[in-house]
């Protein structure tokens, strides 16, 4: 399976906050859900495969293009949908749709026109008039009827309700039944990377913990619960994490048959995204 | 270029109409001199420009034109052009229509203020001064972005525009009244130059000083902008 993106070392540091050599690689026909909480880095990431802002190091590809040697062929098969869609206020939605239209070869005005009918907008509605759920659903179609085969979207289902979320998050599944798409969308609410995702790349404080198929991520991470014995130095490296509770002892591993043998008597509950995400989370708990 | 162009023009039509009106209307009142009315179309191109600015800013759209698969070049290159595209406009209605128009309706003495208007010394005149100050704006913006960047022009545009008073008042030969007469005094200078190059050496020296300052301008504005993060 060849790779829709392809990113590599990819270095920026800001004041405060450094992304450090962050790599993954989004096959096509699958949809990668990158993770993490506020302020890890996920938007940077995004900003940098658009080139919004000048990487530091690394590269990325996008379907072999290069994102800044070829930046008008890598960007025309990429279709962006931004966390809190800012188009102009004052126009209608058709208009905005034929300002765009020219830029892209392949975009499909009878697709807009239905997915404008299948979303419930109206073309002739200014955009300032839509609400937050409409603005997405607007971008979306934006996206869509240009017939991107890379998605990529910045936190798309932040500040929508739960049936929009879902509905969206059909739409994306979607999407990749066309095997030479992809979809790329940033997220802290790990449910929707849970019901969705075919791929996960969790990153906390600039750097990628893992990016790895989500039942490999399902099958691989567990939270060992057990007594005193969990925190004995010399076994201390089979966690990723370890916590403390009135309840008893709290651990994180990624390494679960070696454990399992080190534990038997500890209970094994398989991690969920948001387990990993608080336990190394390090504003969160001591490791 | 031109899509992007389009895409500006689209977004800011409304806006952009009510701005020539304007200048029409001011234009057309009987108290103000050859002057008045060239400066008043110069800040009408600069206005048309920072209202398009100003859009972009105000609706951040700025990412959506920076995902859509152009490059920086281009969306620097399509504001120099949109630039340019609302000088040849305001220069058409400037000298295509309120100068002849002003001559039929105004009294006969302000009619022969604006006759001078009528003279490809005032065309060169309003180019080569428009397109400088187009030519300070577009950098600061793309360095400072909107605010900023306008700012800036502001106070160097006033800065500049004081001294080059100052300086005209000082050395034309018979200094004018303030204000109402020092544009067609300059038009009189200007066509001394002329006078004194030759008509095609002077057209020639005209579009040596309009595009040098721009092709400056349009290589620091990609300088600028090739280093923007948003």
């Amino acid at each position: 399976m060849s790779a829709a993106l392809e990113i590599t070392g990819l270095r920026k540091a800001y004041k405060g906050f450094a992304l450090k050599d962050v790599s993954f690689t989004v096959p096509e026909g699958s949809i990668m859900g990158l993770v993490g909480p506020n302020g890890a880095g996920k938007t940077t990431i995004i900003k940098l495969i658009l080139n919004l802002v000048r990487r530091q190091a690394g590269s990325v590809k996008v379907f072999g293009l290069d994102n800044l040697a070829d930046e008008k062929a890598a960007k025309s098969r990429i279709g962006f949908v931004h966390e809190t869609p800012a188009l102009v206020e004052d126009v209608p939605l058709k208009s905005i749709a034929s300002a765009a239209a020219p830029f892209y070869p392949k975009w499909d005005q009878r697709l807009f026109l239905s997915l404008m009918d299948e979303f419930g907008l109206n073309p002739g509605q200014k955009f300032k008039t839509l609400s937050h759920g409409m603005k997405m659903k607007f971008s979306l179609a934006l996206a869509l009827c240009h017939d991107a085969d890379l998605l990529v979207l910045d936190e798309p289902t932040s500040g929508l309700d739960p049936v929009f979320r879902r509905e969206l998050l059909e739409r994306l599944s979607g999407v990749i039944q066309d095997v030479r798409k992809a979809v790329l969308f940033s997220t802290h609410i790990t449910s929707d990377l849970e019901r969705t995702a075919d791929y996960i790349t969790l990153v906390l404080d600039g750097a990628v913990v893992f990016s790895s198929p989500r039942d490999d991520v399902r099958d691989g991470w567990a939270v060992v619960k057990g007594g005193p014995e969990i925190l004995d130095p010399s076994r201390r490296p089979l966690f990723r994490a370890v916590r403390e509770s009135p309840y008893g002892i709290e651990a994180l591993t990624s390494d679960v048959p070696s454990a399992r043998m080190a534990f038997p008597s500890a209970v094994f509950d398989r991690a969920s995204i948001e387990d990993i995400m608080i336990f190394l989370n390090p504003g969160a708990f001591h490791d | 270029m031109l899509k992007l162009c389009l895409k500006d023009l689209l977004a800011a039509r409304w806006f952009l109409l009510a701005n020539m009106t304007v200048l029409l209307l001011y234009a057309l009142q009987p108290y103000f001199s050859a002057g008045f009315i060239m400066a008043a179309g110069g800040v009408v191109v600069i206005a048309g420009l920072a209202i398009v600015f100003f859009l972009e800013d105000r609706d951040k759209t700025e990412i959506l034109t920076l995902s859509l698969p152009v490059k920086r070049s281009a969306i620097v290159g399509a504001r120099h052009l949109l630039g340019a595209l609302f000088l040849a406009v305001c220069g058409g209605i400037v000298f295509g229509v309120i100068a002849p128009l002003g001559t039929v309706i105004r009294s006969r003495s302000d009619a022969a203020g604006l006759s001078r208007l009528l003279s490809i010394e005032a065309a060169v005149l309003f180019f080569v001064i428009t397109l400088f100050f187009l030519a300070l704006y577009l950098p600061l913006y793309h360095r400072f972005g909107f605010g900023r960047g306008t700012i800036v022009f502001l106070i160097a545009g006033i800065a500049l525009v004081s001294l080059g008073a100052a300086g005209l008042f000082a050395i034309l030969p018979a200094a004018p009244a303030p204000g109402r007469e020092l544009g067609t005094a300059v038009i009189g200078s200007v066509r001394a130059i002329r006078s004194s190059l030759g008509t095609p050496l002077f057209l020639l020296s005209a579009v040596a000083v309009v595009v040098v300052p721009f092709a400056i301008s349009l290589r620091l504005s990609l300088r600028f902008y090739a280093r923007r993060e948003f």
